[in-house]
C-alpha cells in the first residue's frame, strides 16, 4: 500500500507540491499567530501568580533604599519580600583611568557603579534575552568560590572579561594618626575582587525587578512597570549583576533595593493594610501600588492587549479551514477516477482510501520540511523576531491540529463521496 | 453573453459542490485579500504614530544643572523639564562645544538663553508691560560643515524676521565683534549707532519685527554669565549614544550634577510585533492567493472536455478562451462586489475597536485598485492556464479528461 501510495504521489507530483505550499504558509500563519498571543503575554505570565495577591504592595521607587529597606524588615505584617539587592560594599567603575591603574580607592569612591545581587528565585522568575554567554541561574560554576556575574551590555565590558570590583573594608582609625578625623574615625582598606562575566544581556532587553534610572510617568502602573531596559551607552546605569549566593560567599551585605513586591499576611485587615501604606510613603517609598490593583490594571492590559489579535486569529482559522476544506475536496474529486479504476481492477475502497491516507501523510510531510525551511530562511534574513517564529508547545499542538484536521477532511470526503457512488456512476460522470 | 450565462447556470446545477466550494472559497479569499490590506495598513500606522511620539518628545529634550528642586511632566505624564538650583557658564558651554567638534554628536543643535541682569540692556527696552526683568539673549548653535564650528541654527537663519537692518551672518555670530541685534519694541533711529550694553559699545546692525529679545555673538559676553537650561534641537533622531555623548561631555565641563529630561526609546518588543503582524497580513493575502489559483486551475481542468467538444464542433481557442475568461470573472466580479460591500459596511465597523487605523485604510480609490489588481490577476492566470492546456488537440484532451 505504501508503494502505491508514493506511486500516487509521484503521478501528481506538481498538484501535491501545490498542496504542500499552501498548507507550509497556512502553519506558518497559524505558527506566527499563536506566537503573537504568547508574545502579547510573555512579560505578564511568569509574574502573574507573584502579583495575584490580595494582600501586598508593589513599591517601584523609594528616596532613601537604605532607610525604606529598613523599615520594612522591621514591618511584622510583612510576610515576604521579594527584591533584588544592592551590594553596595563592592563597587566597580568604568573610569580607564582608575582601572588601569588599579586606583582601588578611587574606583571605589569616585562615582562608581553598584552592584546588584538576586536571590535564584528571583533570577528565575524572567531570563531577560542575552546578547552572549548565560544567565545567572543558567550558568554552572566550577567551584563554590567562583566569582561571576551578568552585566547589561555596555561598551567597555564584555563576554569572559574580569571586571576588578572593590570591596571597602572600615577599621577603627587610631586616634594618634595623624590624619585622624574626628567626624570619620575610620581607616579603609580597598580590597580588589575579580568578577568574572558570563553573560551579557542584551541592550534594550527586559529585565525583571531591576530598576533603571528612568522616572516613571502619571500612567496606570502595571506588570509592565516591573521590567526595565537598560541602553548601552548609559554606563551610570549598567548593571553588574551577581548571585545571592556568590555574594553571601564573599561575606558582603546587602540590602533590598529597586522595585519591591512586598506581600503582607493575608490576616491582616484593610485598615491595617493602609496604615503600613502610610507608613511606607513617610519612609521615603515614591510609588506604591497595591497588589490588587496592580494585578487588575494587568489583567485589564493583557486582555486589551490580546483583543486587538481576534480579527487576524480569526481571519487566520477561517482561511485554514476553508484552504483545507476545499483543497482535499478538490483533491478528493480529481482522484475518484482512478479510484474507480483501481476498484474495478480488484482493489477495495477501503485500500483506495489506504492510498489516499498514505499520500496525504506524505504530502503533509513535505509540507512540515517546507514549514521548517520556511521559518529558518525567516529567521537567518532577520525578516522576522525570532520570538514571532519560535516552535514551542502551543505552536506545535496548533500545528497538530491544523495537520489532524486536513487528514480528517481528506480521509472523510473520500469515503462520503465513494460510498454514495458506484465505480460506474463515477466513472460515467467523469 | 446568453452561452456564458448558460455555462454558469449548468455549473451551478451539474457540480453544485465544486460551484458552492468555487463561491465560499472566493469569498473567504476576497475577505481575507481586503482585511489583509487594512491589517497591513493599521499595523503600519500605528508603527509609525509610535516613532512619530518618540520623536516629538526627543526634539524637546532640555538639559539643567545642579540639584533638581521641581520636575515638570507633560500632558501624558512624561518629565519635559526640570528646575534646578544651579546653572552653566557662557565659558563652559563654549568648551563644551569645542569638546564635542569631533563627536557624533556635534550633529545635534543647542539652544539657549540668558537672562541678562546688565541695566544697559534695560534702557532699550521700551516696553513697559512686559513683566519680565530684562530682555534675553537667545542662542541657537548648529554645527556647519564649512565653517568647521558651532554657529547660528540653519533652520532659525532662513526663517528670521528682521523688520529694519539685517541679522548677523554665520561668521559674525561665532566673531567677536561687538554687533548687536535689537528686541523688537527698540528705538528704530539707533539702527548702525553704538549703544552701551555689558559695559561695552555695541554698534546695532538690526531689529527683529516680533521678538523681544536682543542677540549678541557669544564671545562678546562674560565668561562667567550663567545659563540655566539648554534646549536639544534635532530633526533627526536623536540616538542614546548622541544623547549620552551629550551628557558625559556636560560633566567633563561642569562640576555639579548634568539633569537631561529622560530620553524615550521605542520599545523594542512593539516595534517587532507590529513588525510581525504586517508580515501576517501578507502571509495571509499570500494564501487566499494560492487558494484561488488552486481553485481556478481545478475548474478548468473540469472544464477539458466541455473545451475539447467546442473545439470540435467550430469554436476557435480564442473564442472558447474569452467565454471561459468571462464566466470566472463575471462570478469573480460579482463576488468582489458583494464582498466589498459587505465589509464595508458590516465587517469594518466591527473591527474598529480592535483596528483602530483599520477604516481610514479604505476609500473608493483603494477598492478600485484593489478591484483592478484582484480582476487583473485572475484574468492572467486564467489566460496562462487556458494557453497552457489549449496546446493540446482535442482528441488528448479527450483522454486527459477527469486526471
Amino acid at each position: 500500500m505504501i508503494k502505491y501510495g508514493l506511486k500516487e504521489f509521484v503521478n501528481n507530483i506538481y498538484s501535491n507540491i501545490f498542496i504542500a505550499i499552501q498548507l507550509a504558509v497556512t502553519l506558518v500563519i497559524a505558527i506566527a499567530s499563536v506566537s503573537s498571543v504568547l508574545s502579547r503575554t510573555e512579560f505578564y505570565t511568569p509574574v502573574k501568580n507573584i502579583i495575584n495577591q490580595k494582600k501586598g504592595l508593589l513599591v517601584l521607587s523609594a528616596d532613601d533604599e537604605a532607610i525604606f529597606s529598613d523599615e520594612i524588615s522591621k514591618e511584622k505584617s510583612v510576610d515576604k519580600i521579594l527584591s533584588p539587592y544592592t551590594v553596595k560594599s563592592l563597587r566597580y567603575n568604568f573610569s580607564d583611568e582608575y582601572n588601569k591603574d588599579a586606583n582601588y580607592k578611587y574606583i571605589y569612591g569616585e562615582k562608581p557603579n553598584y552592584i546588584t545581587c538576586l536571590s535564584d528565585e528571583f533570577a528565575n522568575i524572567y531570563k531577560p534575552e542575552m546578547l552572549n554567554g548565560k544567565w545567572l541561574t543558567d550558568y554552572k560554576p566550577k567551584n563554590n568560590n567562583e566569582i561571576y556575574g551578568v552585566i547589561t551590555e555596555n561598551p567597555v565590558y564584555k563576554l569572559n572579561d574580569t571586571i576588578t570590583a572593590v570591596k571597602a573594608i572600615k577599621k577603627k582609625a587610631d586616634p594618634k594618626d595623624e590624619f585622624y578625623d574626628e567626624e570619620d574615625p575610620y581607616v579603609y582598606d580597598y580590597v580588589p575582587i575579580k568578577i568574572k562575566i558570563v553573560g551579557v544581556v542584551k541592550e534594550k532587553a527586559k529585565i525583571f525587578g531591576i530598576a533603571s534610572d528612568s522616572t516613571y510617568s502619571a500612567h496606570t502602573i502595571n506588570f509592565n512597570d516591573l521590567y526595565s531596559t537598560f541602553d548601552k551607552e548609559d554606563t551610570d546605569n549598567t548593571k553588574l549583576i551577581l548571585s545571592e549566593n556568590v555574594v553571601k560567599n564573599l561575606g558582603l551585605d546587602y540590602n533590598y533595593s529597586d522595585k519591591y513586591i512586598i506581600k503582607l499576611k493575608d490576616n491582616i485587615s484593610d485598615n491595617k493594610m493602609s496604615e503600613i501604606e502610610m507608613n511606607m510613603k513617610n519612609n521615603s517609598a515614591e510609588i506604591l501600588i497595591p497588589l490588587k490593583d496592580l494585578m487588575s490594571n494587568s489583567s485589564d492590559f493583557v486582555n486589551g492587549e490580546l483583543i486587538k489579535l481576534i480579527p487576524i486569529l480569526v481571519c487566520s482559522i477561517i482561511l485554514v479551514m476553508i484552504s483545507s476544506i476545499s483543497t482535499t475536496a478538490l483533491n478528493v474529486k480529481k482522484k475518484l477516477k482512478y479510484y474507480s479504476i483501481m476498484y474495478i481492477c480488484g482493489s477495495r475502497w477501503n485500500s483506495c482510501l489506504i492510498i489516499n491516507f498514505i499520500n496525504n501523510i506524505i504530502t503533509t510531510l513535505l509540507s512540515i520540511l517546507l514549514t521548517i525551511l520556511s521559518l529558518n530562511i525567516l529567521n537567518i534574513l532577520n525578516i522576522v523576531d525570532v520570538s514571532i517564529t519560535a516552535i514551542n508547545i502551543s505552536q506545535i499542538l496548533t500545528c497538530a491540529a491544523i495537520f489532524i484536521v486536513n487528514i480528517i477532511f481528506s480521509s472523510i470526503m473520500p469515503i462520503v463521496i465513494m460510498k454514495r457512488n458506484t465505480p460506474k456512476e463515477i466513472l460515467t460522470d467523469n | 453573453m446568453t452561452y456564458i450565462l448558460k455555462n454558469i447556470k449548468c455549473f451551478a446545477t451539474k457540480s453544485t459542490m465544486v460551484f458552492v466550494l468555487f463561491v465560499l472559497c472566493e469569498i473567504a479569499s476576497v475577505f481575507s485579500i481586503l482585511f489583509a490590506h487594512g491589517s497591513y495598513n493599521n499595523f503600519q500606522r500605528e508603527k509609525f504614530a509610535e516613532k512619530q511620539y518618540i520623536d516629538d518628545a526627543n526634539n524637546s529634550l532640555d538639559i539643567s544643572f545642579g540639584n533638581i528642586i521641581e520636575a515638570f511632566t507633560d500632558e501624558k505624564g512624561n518629565v519635559s523639564s526640570y528646575n534646578c538650583d544651579s546653572a552653566i557658564t557662557v565659558k563652559q558651554i563654549q568648551q563644551f562645544l569645542g569638546n564635542i567638534e569631533r563627536k557624533e554628536c556635534r550633529s545635534v543643535g543647542f539652544a539657549f538663553c540668558i537672562e541678562n541682569n546688565d541695566e544697559s540692556c534695560m534702557k532699550y527696552n521700551k516696553s513697559s508691560e512686559i513683566e519680565q526683568s530684562m530682555p534675553m539673549t537667545y542662542f541657537r548653535f548648529d554645527y556647519d560643515k564649512k565653517i568647521k564650528d558651532f554657529t547660528i541654527y540653519d533652520d532659525f537663519l532662513k526663517n528670521v524676521i528682521i523688520s529694519d537692518g539685517r541679522y548677523f551672518t554665520k561668521e559674525e555670530y561665532i566673531s567677536d565683534k561687538n554687533i548687536v541685534v535689537m528686541p523688537a519694541d527698540s528705538d528704530r533711529d539707533l539702527l548702525n549707532k553704538e549703544i552701551d550694553l555689558f559695559g561695552k559699545k555695541y554698534r546695532v546692525i538690526g531689529f527683529f519685527k516680533q521678538d523681544n529679545y536682543l542677540e549678541v555673538p557669544i564671545k562678546t559676553l562674560d565668561g562667567n554669565l550663567k545659563i540655566k537650561y539648554i534646549n536639544i534641537l534635532n530633526n533627526d533622531v536623536l540616538t542614546s549614544k548622541m544623547y549620552y555623548q551629550i551628557r558625559d561631555e556636560l560633566r567633563n565641563v561642569v562640576n555639579v550634577d548634568v539633569n537631561m529630561t529622560p530620553l524615550k526609546s521605542l520599545d523594542l518588543y512593539e516595534v517587532k510585533f507590529f513588525d510581525s503582524m504586517i508580515y501576517l497580513s501578507i502571509a495571509v493575502a499570500l494564501v487566499s492567493a494560492i487558494n484561488l489559483a488552486i481553485l481556478f486551475r481545478y475548474i478548468l481542468n473540469l472544464r477539458r472536455k466541455q473545451f475539447a467538444i467546442f473545439l470540435i464542433t467550430g469554436s476557435t481557442k480564442n473564442k472558447t478562451r474569452r467565454m471561459y475568461i468571462l464566466e470566472i470573472m463575471l462570478v469573480s466580479i460579482f463576488v468582489f462586489l458583494i464582498c466589498c460591500l459587505a465589509y464595508n459596511f458590516l465587517i469594518i465597523p466591527i473591527l474598529t475597536p480592535f483596528l483602530k487605523y483599520i477604516s481610514s485604510a479604505y476609500d473608493l480609490k483603494t477598492y478600485a485598485i484593489m478591484f483592478g489588481i484582484y480582476i487583473s490577476a485572475i484574468y492572467i492566470f486564467i489566460n496562462i492556464s487556458i494557453i497552457l492546456s489549449s496546446r493540446k488537440s482535442p482528441v488528448e484532451l479527450l483522454r486527459e479528461r477527469g486526471k
